[in-house]
C-alpha cells in the first residue's frame, strides 16, 4: 500500500476525522521536518505506554493514583460518577466540585452488548466505605438515565445518599430559544426560590 | 410557512431543477414518470427528512450521480426567512443544514417547516391495518410536538435495548430497562389519547364540509392492554397498568425472546356510523374521510405550531369528483395555506381552480426531468384577468 494512503486511512479511523481532513493532516506532516514528525510519533507511543487507568477512580493517569485521588485537599466522602475521563476534565474546569470521581468508561447499552460487567461498576461498589454521597452525572439520554437508575438500585440499600445532576436551561441561553424537552425538564425540576 | 422556491440536483430524473412558487397554488403538470412528484418529494425531504411515502434513499439519487440535493427557501408566518438544504448520499447520514445551523439531525428538522401530504398511497390510513393509523397519528404528533418526537425516538431505542436483552437471556438487567420502557410508554399513551381527543372534533367538522353526508365519524384509541375505561387515567395509573401487563407476559417474553407489550402495539380505529370504516365504508366515504383527516391535520398543525403548514397533493385530484376536489381547494384556500399539486391533466385542474378568483397560481409543465413555467396559464395571465 502507498505510504501516504496508509497514513490517510489511519487518520480517517479517528473520531470526527473524515477522509478529506485525513488527507490534509497527512500532507501537513509531509511538509514537517523528519525530527518534528519523530517527536510527534514518539509522543503518541509514549502516551499509550505510560497512561493507564487510575486504580481507584479509573480515569486516565500516568501514575498508580491520579492527581485527584492522591490529593489531600479533596472531600473523600463524595464520589461523582461520570461516563468518560473527558467528563472529569469538564467538571474540574467548572471548578466548584471538591469531591472524588469515578469513571465508568461507558453506560449500559444492550444493543451494543454492553452490560454491567463491561463498565467499571464493580470497581465503584468496592470503594463505597466511608462515602456519604454519590452524585450521578451521566449524559441525559436513555442509556445514561437507565444506568443512573441501575446504580441507584445497587447503592440504595447501603444507606448512601444518591443524587443526580439537574437538567435545565444553559446559563447565558435565552429561555425562548430552549427546546421543548429541555424546558419541560427544567420546569419539572423547579426549585423553591 | 410559505415556500418561495424549491431547488433540486440529481434527484431522480432531475439533473437541476428549480421552481419559484406561487403564494397560493403551484401546479406541476406532466405525464407519469415526468418527475413532477419529485418536486413534492424535495419539499418533504426538506421538511421531515424523508419522502412522504417512504422509499430507499438510493432510489432518490439519479443513476450515475453520487448524491442528490434538495433545498427550499421559505418565509415563516411572522416573516422570518427560513432556508433548508438536504444532501443524500448512499450509505451515509443525510447532511442537513438550515437557517438554524449546519449538521442538523433529521429528528431536529421535523416541525420547522410543517407539511401535510396527501398521495394515493395514503389510502392505507383508512383501508389499512392498525399500524397504518398509528403511524399516521405519530407523524402528525411528531410535527406538532418536539417532546413527542423525542419520546418516540427514546421509546424505540429502549425497545431495541430490551429486545437485545431478551434475545441474549440477560434477565438481571431487564428490570431497569423495563422501568424506563414503562415510563416512556405511559407518556406516549397519555399524549396520544389527549391528541386524538382534540383531533376528532376537527375531523368531524371537515368531514361534514367535504361530504355533505350526515354520517357520524368517530376515532377510538385502543392502547394495547389498557381497558377502555382507563385510557384517560393519569400517567402513574397507566404505568401501573403497563407494569401489570408486563408481569402477565413476562414468561412468554422469555420464550419468544422479544417484547410483547407496549404502545408500539396500540391501535387506532376509525368508526363511521358505529362500524369500523375498514369493513363497511363506501369508496366515496373512504375518500371523504381521508381528506377530512388531512384537513384536520392542517388545522392541528396550524393551531399547535402557530405556523401554516404547506400542503402537498400528489396526483389526488384525478381520483376525486368535481365537487369534492372543489371543496378541498376551497378549504385549503379558506385556511390560507400554500399548496403544491401534481396532476397529469393540468387544464382540468385549472377549471376547478378558476372557481376561486384572486388566487395566485403558478403552473409548471414537467417533462423528463425538465421543469418549465407555463406563463399562459400561470400567475401573470391570471393577474391581468383580475
Ligand atoms: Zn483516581
Amino acid at each position: 500500500m502507498d505510504p501516504i494512503d496508509k497514513v490517510v486511512e489511519l487518520f480517517a479511523t479517528l473520531p470526527t476525522i473524515g477522509r478529506k481532513t485525513a488527507r490534509r493532516l497527512a500532507f501537513h506532516l509531509l511538509r514537517q521536518t523528519q525530527e518534528s514528525v519523530e517527536t510527534f510519533a514518539e509522543a503518541i507511543v509514549h502516551m499509550r505506554e505510560s497512561v493507564r487507568e487510575c486504580t481507584v477512580c479509573q480515569t486516565f493517569t500516568d501514575r498508580e493514583l491520579c492527581g485527584i485521588c492522591s490529593s489531600e485537599r479533596r472531600d473523600r466522602s463524595a464520589i461523582c460518577v461520570v461516563e468518560q475521563p473527558t467528563d472529569v476534565m469538564a467538571i474540574e474546569r467548572a471548578g466548584d466540585y471538591r469531591g472524588l470521581y469515578h469513571v465508568l468508561h461507558g453506560t449500559l447499552s444492550p444493543l451494543d452488548g454492553i452490560g454491567p460487567d463491561d463498565i467499571r461498576l464493580m470497581e465503584l461498589m468496592s470503594r463505597l466505605s466511608g462515602i456519604s454521597e454519590i452524585i450521578l452525572a451521566l449524559n441525559p439520554n436513555v442509556e445514561g438515565e437507565v444506568t443512573t437508575q441501575y446504580i441507584n438500585k445497587m447503592v440504595s440499600t447501603l444507606g448512601i445518599k444518591v443524587t443526580r445532576i439537574a437538567r435545565g436551561i444553559p446559563i447565558g441561553a435565552d429561555l425562548e430559544f430552549a427546546d421543548d424537552a429541555t424546558l419541560a425538564r427544567a420546569i419539572e425540576g423547579r426549585v423553591p426560590v | 410557512m410559505v415556500i418561495q422556491s424549491v431547488s433540486v440536483a440529481h434527484l431522480r430524473c432531475h439533473e437541476h431543477s428549480r421552481i419559484d412558487c406561487a403564494a397560493d397554488i403551484t401546479v406541476l403538470a406532466g405525464p407519469n414518470g415526468s418527475g413532477k412528484t419529485s418536486m413534492l418529494e424535495a419539499i418533504s425531504i426538506c421538511a421531515i427528512g424523508t419522502t412522504f411515502v417512504p422509499v430507499q434513499d438510493s432510489s432518490l439519487i439519479m443513476s450515475g450521480a453520487s448524491a442528490c440535493t434538495a433545498s427550499v427557501e421559505a418565509t415563516s408566518d411572522v416573516e422570518i426567512p427560513y432556508r433548508v438544504g438536504v444532501e443524500i448520499r448512499e450509505g451515509v447520514r443525510k447532511k442537513i443544514s438550515s437557517t438554524h445551523g449546519s449538521n442538523i439531525s433529521a429528528k431536529d428538522l421535523i416541525g420547522e417547516l410543517p407539511i401535510v401530504a396527501l398521495s394515493p398511497d395514503h389510502k392505507s390510513i383508512t383501508f389499512g391495518g392498525p399500524s397504518d393509523r398509528r403511524s399516521y397519528l405519530d407523524r402528525v404528533m411528531a410535527q406538532c410536538s418536539r417532546r413527542y418526537r423525542d419520546l418516540l425516538y427514546e421509546h424505540r431505542r429502549v425497545l431495541k435495548h430490551r429486545n437485545a436483552l431478551l434475545g441474549r437471556h440477560q434477565w438481571n438487567e431487564l428490570d431497569v430497562w423495563s422501568d424506563k420502557f414503562i415510563e416512556l410508554g405511559a407518556e406516549i399513551i397519555e399524549r396520544r389519547n389527549q391528541f386524538l381527543n382534540e383531533l376528532i372534533p376537527a375531523v368531524r367538522d371537515e368531514y361534514s364540509i367535504v361530504s355533505e353526508e350526515k354520517e357520524l365519524i368517530d376515532m377510538t384509541y385502543q392502547p394495547d392492554g389498557v381497558p377502555s375505561e382507563r385510557i384517560g387515567a393519569d400517567r402513574t395509573v397507566l404505568m401501573d397498568i403497563l407494569r401489570e401487563q408486563w408481569h402477565r407476559v413476562a414468561d412468554r417474553e422469555r420464550v419468544r425472546e422479544t417484547t410483547l407489550f407496549g404502545p408500539q402495539k396500540d391501535e387506532v380505529e376509525i368508526v363511521i356510523n358505529g362500524r369500523p370504516v375498514r369493513d363497511t365504508a363506501s369508496q366515496g366515504q373512504h375518500k371523504s374521510l381521508l381528506i377530512a383527516l388531512k384537513l384536520a391535520e392542517c388545522r392541528k398543525l396550524l393551531e399547535q405550531r402557530n405556523e401554516r403548514p404547506v400542503v402537498l397533493f400528489d396526483d389526488v385530484f384525478s381520483e376525486l369528483d368535481f365537487d369534492r376536489s372543489a371543496q378541498v381547494l376551497n378549504r385549503i384556500l379558506h385556511l390560507r395555506m400554500q399548496s403544491f399539486i401534481t396532476t397529469t391533466d393540468g387544464s382540468r385542474l385549472l377549471e376547478r381552480i378558476d372557481k376561486h378568483p384572486n388566487t395566485s397560481v403558478s403552473v409548471y409543465a414537467v417533462d423528463r426531468g425538465q421543469v418549465e413555467l407555463n406563463t399562459a396559464l400561470g400567475a401573470e395571465a391570471r393577474s391581468e384577468a383580475a
